[in-house]
């Protein structure tokens, strides 16, 4: 990786990179809160959820996204992901944080960004957040294989940090579980072969990602 | 021509909330086409709450969760509200004003100028008389800064006046008002300042 993408990269997994992220736990506080995970499972909970949902399902997602050579691919690859969604619940969340992270990238100038708002605003485009992330990623010339890594850190950043502010975790051993956590996202982060589909087994945020009401701090 | 946008900031139990309750009558008295954002700390309660009195159209009332964090919602990332925002606009091109209550936060708290075109931080005589010697950015900061629950200074030991007099020496020249939701008192200079300096400005 060369300077000028090194630096893009940490750009892009910045955690103050304004795109709503923050705002959602994927599930984690449902799951708290109805006692089905506790706090010293954090660890293979966060392994477990970039084994079965970041590698199986976002992944291929951003891969497609950032592959896309045009907007009328983007869409069908947009459309693809849409309907490999468990529950409308999955599916409106995601478009809201893609949403969010599009007004983010038109204010900034990433290339791409504001045709791809358009298209949203008019349907052509559902604008699910990894395939906008990985046409984006694309936009500020990072590679698949950096697009992938950042993505893949991301995740789990966003797991540990919900959990921090849920008050069910400390930042030291947030980062203590990053750190022994990092072979692992290295090694899952690779690309996906040419059209590979979404296809994640992680139940028990599937489930709890379906009961929106059930969170109270976070969007879900 | 896009709605202007007008942030209402404050700590929990201020009185932001019922502000807009008295807000929306008078606004809709004066024509102006307004909508509302909520960004509740827990679930959806204050969008709740201002569905239920009835002085806007359920549709045009939108709660965004904040994520436990109510400060970074409307200052560090505020693409939520910013995304809230502009599907307000694309579903009701008529509108003149958005309306974005923060959740509950400290005295720190302030409006990022990437979401907001104006903002007023609201807090109130029984949060204490010292509030604006504190110099919070909140108080500090805002276009507007509104003292709520004026009707019951008395009751909790507050000199008014004093803290009026403390609240105008840390801002200089910026406005501040005193008010009372509850006996609906200053709502309507609230407003006049809303139209001269963001919806006519």
């Amino acid at each position: 990786m060369k300077g000028a993408e090194f630096i893009t990269a940490l750009q892009m997994a910045d955690s103050a990179f304004p795109a709503g992220v923050f705002a959602y736990s994927w599930g984690l506080e449902t799951l708290l809160s109805d006692g089905q995970l506790g706090r010293r499972e954090l660890e293979t909970f966060a392994e477990a959820e970039l084994h079965g949902r970041w590698h199986g399902v976002e992944r291929p997602s951003l891969a497609g996204g950032w592959r896309a050579d045009t907007l009328r691919a983007l869409s069908d690859w947009d459309a693809t992901v849409d309907v490999s969604m468990w529950s409308e619940s999955q599916r409106q969340h995601s478009k809201e944080a893609g949403a969010a992270t599009l007004i983010a990238a038109v204010r900034l100038g990433i290339t791409g960004a504001r045709e791809m708002r358009d298209a949203v605003r008019d349907g052509q485009l559902i604008g699910h957040l990894p395939c906008i992330t990985g046409a984006l990623y694309r936009g500020v010339d990072l590679s698949l294989e950096t697009a992938l890594l950042v993505s893949a850190q991301g995740f789990l950043r966003g797991l540990l940090s919900a959990a921090l502010r849920l008050g069910q975790v400390g930042a030291l051993e947030t980062h203590a579980i990053a750190a022994r956590l990092a072979p692992t996202v290295v090694q899952l982060a690779a690309p996906p072969a040419l059209g590979s589909l979404p296809t994640g087994f992680s139940p028990m945020t599937d489930i709890a990602l379906m009961r929106p009401t059930a969170a109270r701090l976070f969007i879900n | 021509m896009t709605a202007a946008r007008v942030g209402i900031g404050g700590p929990v139990g201020c009185g932001k909330t019922a502000l807009i309750e008295q807000l929306l009558p008078e606004l809709a008295r004066l024509g102006i086409e307004t909508a509302v954002i909520t960004n509740d700390l827990v679930t959806d309660e204050d969008a709740e709450r201002l569905r239920k009195g009835g002085q806007l159209p359920a549709n045009r009332i939108l709660a965004v969760q904040a994520g436990a964090c109510p400060h970074t919602v409307i200052r560090e990332d505020p693409t939520l509200n910013m995304a809230a925002a502009d599907r307000l606009e694309a579903e009701f091109p008529e509108l003149d004003l958005i309306l974005i209550e923060s959740g509950g936060d400290n005295l720190a708290s302030t409006f990022s100028l990437d979401l907001v075109d104006w903002w007023m931080f609201v807090i109130d005589v029984a949060g204490g008389g010292d509030i604006p010697r504190k110099n919070g950015p909140g108080v500090l900061q805002c276009d507007l800064l509104v003292i709520n629950k004026s009707d019951i200074a008395p009751h909790v030991d507050v000199d008014l006046d004093q803290m009026i007099a403390d609240a105008k020496q840390v801002r200089g020249p910026k406005p501040v008002l005193a008010v009372s939701c509850r006996e609906r008192s200053r709502i309507a200079d609230i407003v006049s300042q809303l139209r001269r300096d963001v919806i006519f400005a």
